[in-house]
């Protein structure tokens, strides 16, 4: 019965949506204050029809209504009521319904906190998304509504969610990314609605910036987390794969990154604004285009949702609606904008378009990367997928050329002040280069393998960074005459850079090391048998049996050792999920800052004795967790710049700002 | 054309890499990615000379059965193969005759894998250095080609093969090459 009022409530948004695109549009047109403050209660109406849409769904799931066809093929009644409830989101249809719920939710969110900004403006931008909510609820309705019925073949119990997604990883991620790339849509619509109302100035950046900030800090979580997903679920302590749908999610991330630099330019200086639009219009064609490639199903992925082309054609029409419309009216209206601008070759504004075009250069070296199957076979010479050797050997010279500019544009001034970089800088540029290259070469002793000279140069240029940024903290300090009481005063805009670039460090000392330090072995092991690893030593107790609530399992204990002191005990598990029969590896990890102990069982080499062998991957991963911290980190600096008084204060001035610069 | 109006063709540029690249997309719809139309296909199959799995003899393209079969590439490492590998053994009870390629697997993991599992090919080669993998094009574990009578390659499948698969590609494919005794499939 609730599944009826979902697909009503679901039909109810797509008219409030068409409302939405439609009431400010008009009201913009006609200059009709009335019809454009319209836009913000419709956004509010749309979002609540789609909770409610959405809530009907998840009853479904909860209440185990096997007639709605998508709940039969994604749940099962031995579910936990936790992963019934994430499994809305575990197929194509209710993770289109979460898409557009999520877009609503930026949508109202807009309407609320943007009360302060000029009516026709929030009108624009709340049109722009309503148009983009149309576009994906017709989809949903017209070709994927997860509220189908099918009473005639009622079954008795459900398909059961795959095994792979029954995991905490499912709760978190899905939502995190969406409401990540989902969130493009925002800055997306404020440059729309800056190109189409003509006006694109500082203000327009400011205002679009926060919401920048926040889209991108969640995308950062979305993706570490898929990314610690992949590594303690699928079993082979992988975590990243350059499968195409993970590269969909990080070519908007890079696109939004260098979006993130370009508005900080056209925010303070007011100029590159033509190039800032668009890379707002890249980020969100990238979001769109990774649901496209997700779920039309041109490449073979893990992600891949079940291929239908007409679904595909669909989504394709949706891009080309959107991205295509947007691109129009960039050439017709972008020109306009260009500005003359006077600055320094070694001004902060040329380093951010360094800064910018890596950025730029590396989303289109993942994007060739993943679209190049689909080239290739288009043009007739056949199927054939890059890999990561292609991606890797490409994005190590590209973060080293980043992390060498990232080193001098914080200490870098706007427009003209280039002396303090050449000259004032040169002492400490020196300083803090000669030490970070022999931290880096005592690196390369201590792993001293086949890549050694790789991180250690990586380390190095990461110790560069660190140290120029410490630098620069102190001289601010230095400068307040406050002491060390002024790091307070710094404004949260310059710690949240600092926390962001530190934590990209982070990121990328945990890659290179894990990459090159880890060990990995895999082994044929009898209970009572110990394997060394490093200084470790594993101990294979015993094997029992458990019993999870839609899983047998079988169970291992082990016993690790470090030089003969006790570390830890670890019970990885070999699962067979009931209701479809299939086989999961449950890796059991130990973890510290230092390194992850990862133990997977494989499969008994002898199954007629109980007391046989068993295949185990034992690995030794130093500096892994990094990775996931030092994204967490990128995402709170993103999370802090955005509370930025200047944000909150803006709010209050913009109006009276917008109303001068228009009399100018 | 005044210079004006050609630099804001400039501005046009983003369009038209876009509305190219959507062409390229809008071509790929339909296509089916797992089905792999390449060099290979309609190729002789390459020349081997590999040890049976089972006893070590070396076997040559002369061991191979004069009928149309399916040959798998599996290795007791992939875990995709094991999830195959029901639907392997129920192919087999439809008649289907599997060859098997061992691929860069050792022996003991092998036979083990298939002791437990069950085995549901009538020859095993072992490609343990994966040579003939190259030769055949094979990307990873599990793919499966279609081989006709005359020993040409007719189909190639990248990743498992399931009840959905076989419907509509692998029984279509060989229900033709049986009937006509020989023909083109993709």
């Amino acid at each position: 019965m609730l599944g009826e009022l979902g697909s009503f409530a679901l039909i109810a948004a797509l008219m409030v949506a068409v409302l939405q695109a439609v009431i400010p549009l008009v009201g913009v047109l006609c200059r009709q204050p009335l019809w454009q403050q319209l836009a913000s209660s419709l956004a509010c109406a749309q979002m609540l029809a789609l909770l409610v849409s959405f809530f009907c769904l998840m009853n479904a799931f909860l209440t185990n209504d096997f007639s709605l066809v998508y709940v039969a093929e994604h749940s099962n009644s031995l579910l936990p009521w936790y992963y019934q409830m994430s499994a809305v989101w575990g197929g194509h249809e209710g993770s289109l319904l979460l898409w557009a719920l999520i877009l609503a939710l930026w949508g109202s969110a807009v309407s609320v906190f943007s009360r302060s900004l000029p009516l026709d403006m929030v009108a624009r931008v709340l049109s722009i998304l309503g148009m983009v909510s149309v576009a994906m609820l017709s989809f949903i309705a017209l070709t994927s509504s997860p509220f189908t019925h099918d009473v005639s073949a009622l079954p008795i119990d459900g398909a059961d969610l795959n095994p792979l997604l029954q995991d905490f990883g499912l709760i978190v991620h899905p939502p995190m990314l969406y409401m990540g790339y989902v969130g493009l849509a925002v800055p997306f619509a404020f440059a729309m609605a800056g190109l189409w109302a003509g006006r694109l100035d500082s203000a327009w950046a400011r205002w679009s910036r926060p919401w920048a900030l926040l889209a991108w800090s969640f995308l950062t979580v979305g993706i570490a987390l898929g990314s610690w997903w992949a590594y303690y679920e699928l079993g082979w302590g992988g975590w990243w794969f350059w499968d195409p749908v993970e590269n969909a999610s990080f070519m908007p991330w890079l696109a939004a990154t260098a979006l993130l630099h370009s508005l900080a330019v056209s925010e303070k200086r007011g100029v590159f604004k033509a190039w800032t639009v668009l890379l707002a219009i890249m980020a969100f064609a990238l979001s769109l285009l990774g649901t496209f490639l997700v779920r039309s199903g041109v490449l073979t992925s893990v992600h891949a949702f079940a291929a239908d082309p007409s679904r595909g054609l669909f989504i394709l029409g949706i891009l080309v609606t959107v991205v295509g419309g947007s691109l129009l009216l960039f050439a017709l209206r972008g020109w306009k904008l260009t500005t003359e601008s006077r600055y320094a070759l070694w001004s902060r504004e040329t380093l951010l378009v360094i800064n910018n075009l890596i950025l730029v250069t590396a989303t289109s070296v993942v994007l060739l990367g993943t679209l190049y199957p689909l080239i290739a076979d288009a043009l007739g010479l056949g199927r054939v997928s890059v890999g990561a050797p292609y991606f890797n050997s490409l994005f190590v010279p590209l973060t080293w050329l980043l992390l060498v500019f990232m080193a001098m544009a914080p200490v870098s001034t706007w427009k003209q002040q280039s002396e303090r970089l050449r000259q004032a800088l040169v002492f400490p540029i020196i300083s803090v280069a000669l030490t970070a290259f022999l931290v880096g070469a005592g690196l390369w002793l201590w792993v001293s393998g086949k890549h050694a000279l790789m991180t250690g140069l990586t380390a190095a240029l990461c110790f560069w960074v660190v140290g120029l940024l410490l630098w620069d903290i102190l001289q601010k300090i230095a400068n307040t005459s406050k002491g060390i009481k002024g790091l307070i005063y710094l404004p949260r805009s310059y710690w949240g850079m600092v926390f962001a670039h530190v934590g990209l460090l982070m990121v990328i000392m945990g890659i290179s090391l894990t990459t090159h330090t880890s060990i990995e072995r895999d082994v044929a092991l009898k209970q009572g048998r110990t394997i060394k690893l490093a200084n470790y030593q594993f101990h294979f107790d015993s094997l029992q049996r458990a019993q999870g609530p839609n899983f047998d399992a079988t169970k291992a204990t082990f016993s690790v050792y470090k030089d003969g002191e006790f570390v830890a005990k670890l019970y990885p598990e070999k699962r067979i999920y009931i209701a479809q029969n299939s086989p999961m590896t449950e890796a059991a990890i130990d973890g510290n800052l230092m390194r992850d102990l990862y133990i997977a069982l494989g499969e008994p080499l002898d199954s007629h004795d109980k007391n046989g062998a068993w295949a185990v991957r034992v690995y030794c991963k130093p500096f892994v967790r990094w990775l996931w911290l030092g994204a967490m980190l990128m995402a709170f600096g993103g999370v802090l710049a955005m509370s930025d008084k200047r944000y909150r204060l803006a709010k209050k001035t913009a109006i009276h700002q917008s109303a001068l610069e228009a009399t100018q | 054309m005044s210079q004006k109006n050609i630099k804001q063709l400039f501005w046009l540029l983003p369009l038209v890499l876009f509305i190219g690249l959507a062409v390229v997309l809008w071509t790929r719809l339909g296509v089916d990615p797992k089905i792999v139309p390449q060099a290979t296909t309609d190729q002789i199959l390459p020349v081997f000379n590999l040890p049976n799995l089972d006893n070590g003899q070396l076997q040559t393209n002369a061991n191979l059965p004069r009928q149309p079969f399916i040959l798998n590439v599996w290795g007791s490492w992939c875990p995709t193969c094991a999830l195959e590998q029901p639907f392997l053994l129920k192919m087999q009870q439809r008649g289907v005759m599997l060859v098997g390629i061992n691929y860069k697997d050792s022996s003991a993991d092998a036979l083990a894998y298939l002791a437990q599992r069950g085995n549901p090919f009538v020859l095993n080669l072992q490609d343990s250095a994966g040579d003939f993998g190259i030769d055949l094009g094979v990307t990873g574990a599990p793919e499966s080609f279609v081989i006709d009578q005359q020993h040409r390659i007719r189909m190639h499948i990248l990743g498992e093969v399931n009840e959905d698969i076989w419907r509509t590609k692998l029984k279509p494919c060989l229900d033709r090459l049986t009937l006509q005794g020989a023909g083109q499939c993709v």
